[in-house]
């Protein structure tokens, strides 16, 4: 089901080391279901789903600059189209699985015209808007939400008694598949343009990039990943409500996942969403004072190193596990950077306050 | 004649570029001085680090002896040293008036107030109610010049006035510069019409890739040497 | 009629808010504490909690969101995202998760009759007339005073109004802190009018935002008629069924979106 790209022609040394341990890697992941037990399976699913939903808003906002609060729509979606079309509509539940993506970008679609008209902030709350509007039409549709009670995915039963494992690979299938998406599409023309729209818009549009094609291309294929993305979250939690579904928290975790770990970088969520998890599941249990923590923690965090962990880390040593830059080697010692720039304080350095 | 503003040996970075490699250069008390270069050959760059847009570290700009280099752009205008940006930048959301008020902000003590200005400018005083963007292009430079009066500055930076203006226009505003200087008003002048500026000013400078390629008294420069200077021909 | 009341009421909520929706909820606790503390008539305490309200906006701006300026748009979003949780949480430590409401008296529940027999509370006719004065008082200091023309030089045009000495770190302290007096009132009359808990915050930041939006972005006068008709389309909505109320106000938020996305009355300026 998982398969593996080299990702050996832009890599550098480092990266080409890192990607047989990365190999390796793929492989214990992937064997692990044989050697650990339930609960700690279930923790690892939930970790895989925060990474691909981390990967997947780092490619919106970090990379493509969209900056949307509104994907736990799509979080929604998926998880409610799997739900509609296994348990209400009687589907096997893998076409379910399949086709949830497919629901999310149909309406990722459809919804696009209307935000896109807007920029910046108001763009981000008018996502979050949208995302509510789901939210409050699923709570009062009596098929989707009868009596306001969470429903249970009846036709859970018919993956067999390997569901856990199973929904562990589609967790991991998943979060791999969200980072290499990443890279794939940036190493791609399409990536291209995307540094070219970060850098100028209007030069890059000046240049025959139809800018708004590409964003919307960004923009699409992440809501069908989210789609697919929530339907696996659905699975890993058996029971679903339009509250927790379509809830902003999931924004906020993405947020913070990316924020913590490095906007803007391949290892960043997957970094931020491992310190993320390991603070959560520890610190949790002190309720309010946890949140009050994590936002004081995020604030201090943003004054202080803005690039995230991982950010500020690569800023210092340069170190990248997973090649994006495109090297141009002229002659024997020179080399010309060109590529996604990961310094969202670039514009800072230039001028002071 | 003292030396108003000193630039000693200045880099400029923009990133991990740079643009300005050990530039020196000096305005004397009265002086004009013109700076001119092909594109990209650093001299906004250099106005905008004496106006503390860019950074740089405190001894390698002084005015009046005293350093500068550095310090935010509000406390450099505070001092004496006002800046004319590239490209005007009138406040679109004030009327002309309130343009000139907030070029006084700084509160600096000088002989430019409303009333100076407005007799070295008579059209501004007619509109000065409207917003500054119905003037034309000219006369937005000339309010763009007349804000930075109003600073009372010891030296003024000019960031190609010229630009974006026909001939007729460019002369007009030029004619203007003089009584700047009889004011008691130093000038560093950036300049893209490098004839216009050679008429304008005492000495000139020519900057070629983020370094002074020439620098001469206008009345001295030999038209050769200038070209060589200016496109860096060997 | 019912409907137009509501809009009354609403139309000062929102437009008294503009990203700030647990600051809202923030003033309505804190003139709690204080009508605790002194028993005093929460109106009459209004001009109070607004300068309080006001220091606590300067503090926090130059403290923490200044020096998140100038690196795009994320970290200022995602820190003030932080501080709403944190205020949210602490809220809830302190003053649990009870809803509480502000006494205002008999004005509550009074009315008065208008020509054409048309009976309107006098509650939301006192908050639409605050309304109405408070943007008229906005509009002045905007359009009138040294600072106001501060706050429209900046917002053209950063980097030379820097240049012209104006302190911005301070004029953006100021902005934040009249924004948050302006903020207080609303949340006086929020303690007053509806019972509150911590978590409301958020709901009213969309509101608000949705109100800035259909009414026009950059213009005053603007969010006044978006909070209009915000109020009414959620009053028409909460008319049907109560549980659609928030759903009315967001699909016509998304409508005007679509027909004229700068909003009702909006300027050419950004």
């Amino acid at each position: 089901m998982t398969t593996v790209e080299h990702r050996v022609e832009l890599g550098t040394r480092t990266s080409r080391a890192l990607g047989v341990v990365s190999a390796l890697l793929i492989g214990v992941l992937v064997l692990l279901p044989f050697v650990v037990e339930r609960s700690f399976l279930v923790s690892l699913t939930e970790l895989m789903i925060l990474i691909a939903l981390g990967q997947l808003w780092n490619l919106l906002a970090g990379y493509s600059g969209i900056f949307s609060f509104g994907q736990q729509a799509y979080v929604g979606i998926g998880a409610y189209a799997t739900f509609a079309l296994a348990d209400l509509v009687g589907l096997n539940i893998w076409l379910a699985i399949a086709l949830s993506g497919v629901v999310a970008l149909v309406i990722a679609y459809s919804t696009a015209f209307l935000i896109f008209r807007l920029e910046g902030g108001y763009f981000a709350v008018a996502t979050w808007v949208v995302a509510e509007t789901f939210r409050l039409l699923v709570k009062n549709n009596d098929r989707l939400n009868p009596g306001g009670t969470p429903q249970p995915l009846r036709t859970l039963a018919s993956l067999g008694p390997d569901r856990f494992q199973i929904i562990y690979w589609l967790a991991v299938a998943v979060g791999l598949g969200s980072v290499i998406l990443t890279l794939v599409f940036l190493r791609s023309r399409w990536g291209l343009a995307l540094s070219a729209i970060r850098d100028d818009e209007e030069t890059a549009a000046a240049s025959g990039i139809d800018v708004h094609r590409v964003k919307m291309r960004v923009y699409l294929l992440v809501a069908a990943m989210t789609g697919l993305t929530g339907s696996v979250y659905l699975l890993n939690n058996v029971s679903i409500d339009p509250d927790s579904y379509f809830s902003i928290g999931l924004t906020a975790q993405m947020v913070v996942v990316v924020v913590v770990g490095g906007l803007g970088t391949v290892e960043g969520p997957i970094v931020g969403a491992l310190i993320y998890f390991l603070l959560d599941e520890n610190l949790s249990v002190l309720g309010t004072w946890w949140f009050i923590t994590l936002g004081v923690l995020l604030i201090v965090l943003l004054l202080v190193a803005p690039r995230g962990v991982w950010g500020t880390i690569q800023a210092r040593t340069g170190l990248r596990l997973f090649p994006t830059q495109r090297r141009l080697i002229v002659g024997e010692n020179r080399s010309v950077h060109d590529g996604p720039t990961d310094d969202i304080r670039s514009e800072a350095e230039w001028t002071r306050e | 004649m003292a030396a108003v503003l000193e630039v000693d040996r200045l880099d400029a970075f923009y990133g991990g570029f740079q643009a300005l490699f050990e530039m020196s250069l000096s305005v004397d008390e009265g002086e004009i001085v013109a700076v001119v270069g092909a594109n990209g050959a650093g001299k906004s760059t250099l106005l905008r680090t004496i106006a503390g847009l860019m950074k740089a570290d405190p001894g390698q700009i002084r005015l009046d002896g005293s350093p500068i280099g550095g310090d935010r752009p509000e406390r450099i205008t505070r001092k004496g040293v006002t800046m004319v940006p590239e490209g005007r930048r009138i406040f679109p959301s004030l009327s002309i008036e309130e343009n000139l008020v907030m070029g006084g902000y700084v509160g600096r003590a000088g002989k430019w107030d409303l009333d100076r200005i407005y007799d070295l400018f008579p059209v501004l005083k007619e509109r000065r109610r409207s917003p500054g963007t119905i003037l034309s292009g000219g006369q937005q430079q000339m309010l763009a010049i007349a804000r930075g009066l109003m600073a009372n500055p010891r030296l003024l930076l000019l960031d190609e006035i010229s630009l974006g203006l026909a001939p007729v226009v460019v002369k007009r505003l030029y004619s203007v510069i003089p009584q700047l200087r009889d004011a008691g008003v130093s000038l560093l002048i950036v300049e893209q019409d490098v004839a216009q500026a050679l008429a304008a000013a005492d000495r000139i400078y020519c900057l070629l890739r983020g370094r002074v390629s020439l620098e001469a008294r206008s009345e001295d420069i030999n038209h050769q040497d200038l070209v060589a200077a200016y496109f860096g021909v060997q | 009629m019912f409907a137009a009341g509501l809009a009354l009421v609403f139309g000062v909520m929102k437009i008294i808010n503009l990203v700030h929706g647990d600051f809202i909820i923030l003033s309505a606790y804190l003139t709690l504490v204080l009508v605790e503390m002194t028993s005093i008539s929460p109106l009459l305490l209004t001009p109070l909690v607004m300068v309080l309200m006001g220091f606590f906006g300067y503090l926090i701006q130059r403290g923490i969101l200044n020096f998140t300026l100038g690196s795009g748009i994320l970290i200022p979003l995602v820190v003030t995202f932080a501080m709403s949780l944190v205020i949210q949480n602490v809220l809830l430590e302190v003053f649990t998760a009870d809803t509480q409401g502000l006494d205002a008296g008999a004005i509550e529940l009074s009315s008065v009759t208008l020509p054409l027999g048309v009976t309107v509370g006098w509650f939301p006719l006192l908050t639409f007339a605050f309304a109405v004065v408070v943007l008229g008082a906005l509009q002045i200091v905007i359009g009138k005073t040294g600072l106001g023309r501060s706050f429209r030089a900046i917002s053209d045009d950063n980097e030379m109004a820097s240049l012209m000495g104006i302190r911005t770190r301070h004029v953006f302290g100021m902005a934040m802190a009249i924004a948050l007096m302006v903020t207080a009132v609303g949340g006086v009359i929020l303690g007053i009018r509806t019972q509150f808990d911590p978590a409301m915050g958020p709901t009213r930041l969309i509101y608000a935002f949705e109100t800035v939006v259909i009414g026009g972005i950059g213009s005053l006068w603007g969010t006044l008629v978006g909070g209009i008709v915000l109020g009414i389309a959620q009053g028409v909505g909460a008319f049907f069924d109560p549980s659609w109320r928030e759903l009315a106000g967001n699909l016509v938020f998304l409508a005007v979106l679509a027909w004229r996305p700068r909003g009702l009355l909006a300027r050419r300026q950004t």
